[in-house]
């Protein structure tokens, strides 16, 4: 035990001595949740437009004014000819144009019905079909206005909606991010830089100077890990107060809950810090390997992408993806407050990989070193 | 040991180590078909459990419409309250149709709000199917709005993420391949002897740079191709220009993480700053996938130091848009800038470091 103490102070030690890393360690990940949290939304608000009014009625004048004030739509100009609005977009100028032709104002008066024509950037889908349906609604609801149509004209009014939104009533964006970068972190404090700072001892050739001690093989590897392991829940701790102080956020559910499956997603990520470490020979190669591993299980993790829009087989393979069930679990405890025995098909799994994982990696470790 | 030994060199030390090599091949190429398939944004499959306190003709027809929809799956409410559903994983929303529904009672609707960009989706969805069951708006509106959409007429979410991924991918291999070159040889003590051989600062820095510009031009090129074969992302502009593109964005790479290089004391440092300095930026500050123009002015005034934002810019406009040079002079100079600003201040700093 006495050389297990020795062995993480000493890995402290060394870990505060590079402080430049240290202090990135710890703001990195700060600015990183801050910027998440406001920048993450696939809303579509101040879409460039640009239109042409060839009708150039009071009619028209009006919708487009009606358009210019809604804050879906940032009109950035009129152009005298429609030929422009293509050009605009093609040029990245604008992303919608909109073209009202010639007799507009009067089809609209004598008929009730007019035409115009809108043209789509839709290089973002997504962001296309949104702005569209928007613009329809205006058109809607201000050709019954304009047209002076009366508003109940025509059959008994459709059903009527109420709405409420659980667990994040204000929608706010962050409240979804936040618990998902924290676990993103950890896997980066624990796989990536865990697995860096073993290689970078086996480079240096220290790695041997410490086999010939009398430490045991389990001692070096605890004395290696559990630093990253208390570094990870400090971390952890701090984010969440952050999110607190900027967002307004609050852990709906236990903090013990929380970090009790932290404690054994960690052996997953650990374990694959300490397997990476083995099978490179320099930093580069380890900072390679380390990556392959982040990028694939934050992908397939449901961070950004919902797992259940994937392809059926990418979906099996997310079952070999620990940060899979992790974000689950952290997502449903913070939000939610979600008990942990509702989480047993999350947190079994989680805890299978963790085993596996984390076994093979002392076993390679022991006969690598060994 | 000129300018040219300097790339012999470095190129030898690329070669040697295979491993680092294959992973830098296969790696990019893995991510952008597994991205490529996982990224849409198309919601097919929302869970919406349904709960007819009516149980009236009129109540079974507007739950007919969810049940024809494709977008729907109804599992059982089972009795249980919404917050208990939504706990258990079972169900989306919440539909509660009131007994006195056929009188103009209004329906409640439940949603789980916890990822809140789904859930405003999930309301559209809804909304959708609440519309069409509504006689009120079948009749043609007064304003009928005629789309025309360009570029991606299937709205097809490949065309958007590939050259994007793209993007990405390029910006984090070219700058992790640098980053750690230069603070490796720090590190290892290896520079003592180029400090003592009369070699420009500029030559060690431009023959580090050149010979992963060919290999990173390699990569990018394998996963464009990639795009087009795979994802059937069209290519409307023309092909020498794209590769011109390509070295240049490679280029602003490179010559970030060589940067990196300079001022990083260790590699785990190195690794940190490529990694945040790329990732980061360019996931969520260069169009990506978050408009530009829906965010904060402060977030959108960062976005103009991310490289990635010009790339995207030309690689979508080549792609699908069959941009021309002259369309595209704003971002290719401001790419230019990038990679001399880079390259200036990398060479600076080094010649510091060999003359300290």
């Amino acid at each position: 035990m006495r050389t297990l103490i020795a062995m993480v102070k000493k890995e402290i030690l060394q870990l505060r001595a590079d402080t430049f890393y240290l202090r990135f360690l710890l703001i990195a990940p700060l600015f990183q949740l801050i910027v998440l949290g406001f920048a993450l939304t696939i809303e579509t608000t101040n879409v460039p437009t640009l239109i042409c009014d060839l009708d150039r009625t009071a009619l028209s004048r009006e919708f487009v004014r009606s358009v210019s004030t809604n804050e879906r739509f940032n009109v950035i100009g009129t152009v005298e000819e429609y030929e422009e609005l293509g050009d605009a977009l093609q040029r990245w100028q604008a992303s919608i144009g909109i073209y009202i032709p010639p007799g507009f104002g009067r089809d609209l008066k004598r008929d009730a019905s007019a035409e115009l024509q809108v043209l789509i950037d839709a290089v973002d889908g997504n962001k296309a079909l949104t702005a569209y349906g928007y613009l329809q609604q205006i058109a809607a609801e201000q050709g019954l206005r304009l047209a002076a149509v009366p508003l109940d004209a025509g059959g008994a009014p459709g059903p009527r909606l109420v709405y409420h939104y659980l667990f994040n009533p204000e929608l706010k964006n962050a409240a979804f991010m936040v618990p998902g970068i924290v676990v993103v972190i950890v896997t980066i404090i624990t796989l990536m830089i865990g697995a860096m700072n073993l290689v970078r001892e086996k480079e240096v050739g220290t790695l041997e100077q410490l086999m010939v001690t009398p430490i045991n093989r389990s001692q070096l590897i605890l004395g290696k890990l559990i630093p990253f392991l208390v570094y990870a829940f400090i971390e952890v701790a701090v984010l969440l107060k952050v999110a607190e102080l900027v967002f307004g956020l609050h852990l709906a559910g236990s903090l013990l809950s929380l970090y009790l499956a932290l404690l054994l997603y960690l052996f997953s990520t650990l374990g694959l810090g300490l397997l990476v470490s083995s099978a490179a020979g320099t930093q580069q190669q380890a900072l390679f390997i380390a990556w392959f591993f982040m990028i694939f299980m934050i992908l397939l993790s449901g961070f950004f992408i919902p797992i259940r829009n994937m392809p059926r087989w990418l979906q099996w393979l997310t079952m070999l993806n620990p940060l899979r069930f992790m974000m689950t679990i952290v997502r449903e405890i913070y939000l939610k407050a979600t008990p942990l025995k509702l989480l047993a098909d999350q947190l079994l799994p989680l805890s299978a990989l963790g085993l596996v994982i984390f076994g093979t990696s002392i076993f390679t470790f022991q006969k690598k070193s060994g | 040991m000129g300018l040219y030994g300097i790339i012999l060199k470095e190129f030898k030390h690329i070669v040697r180590d295979y491993r680092t090599l294959m992973i830098l091949f296969i790696l990019p190429v893995l991510m952008l078909v597994l991205f490529g398939y996982a990224m849409t944004l198309e919601i097919p499959n929302i869970r919406l459990a349904v709960e007819d306190l009516d149980n009236s003709a009129a109540s079974r027809e507007l739950i007919a419409g969810f049940r024809g929809s494709e977008f729907f799956t109804l599992p059982e409410a089972g009795g249980l309250s919404g917050r208990e559903l939504f706990r258990r994983r079972v169900a989306d929303a919440l539909l509660t149709i009131p007994g006195d529904y056929g009188r103009g009672g209004a329906v409640d609707l439940q949603i789980d709000a916890s990822d809140s960009n789904r859930a405003l989706i999930v309301r559209q969805y809804i909304d959708a199917v609440v519309e069409r069951a509504s006689d009120a708006r079948t009749r043609r509106p007064p304003i009928v709005a005629v789309p025309a959409f360009l570029y991606n007429r299937q709205l097809d979410s490949a065309f958007f993420f590939v050259p994007a991924l793209t993007a990405l991918i390029i910006i984090m291999v070219t700058a992790l391949l640098t980053s750690l070159t230069i603070t490796r040889e720090k590190e290892q003590g290896t520079f003592d002897l180029i400090k003592l051989s009369p070699v420009h600062a500029y030559e060690v820095i431009i023959g580090k740079v050149v010979p992963y510009l060919l290999l990173s031009l390699v990569i990018g090129t394998l996963i464009v191709l990639c795009g087009v074969l795979m994802f059937g992302v069209p290519m409307r502009g023309s092909i020498p220009a794209m590769l011109f593109y390509l070295i240049l964005y490679c280029l602003t790479g490179l010559s970030f993480g060589i940067l990196i290089s300079t001022v990083a004391a260790s590699q785990q440092t190195a690794m940190l700053l490529s990694l945040i300095g790329t990732l980061l930026p360019t996931l969520f500050l260069s169009g990506f996938i978050f408009p530009l123009e829906s965010m904060p002015s402060l977030l959108r005034a960062i976005s103009w130091i991310v490289p990635a934002r010009y790339f995207l810019i030309i690689i979508r406009g080549l792609m699908l848009k069959g941009n021309t040079q002259r369309e595209l002079i704003f971002p290719i100079l401001m790419l230019s800038a990038f990679s001399a600003f880079f390259l200036l201040v990398a060479i600076r700093r080094f010649k510091a470091y060999l003359e300290g």
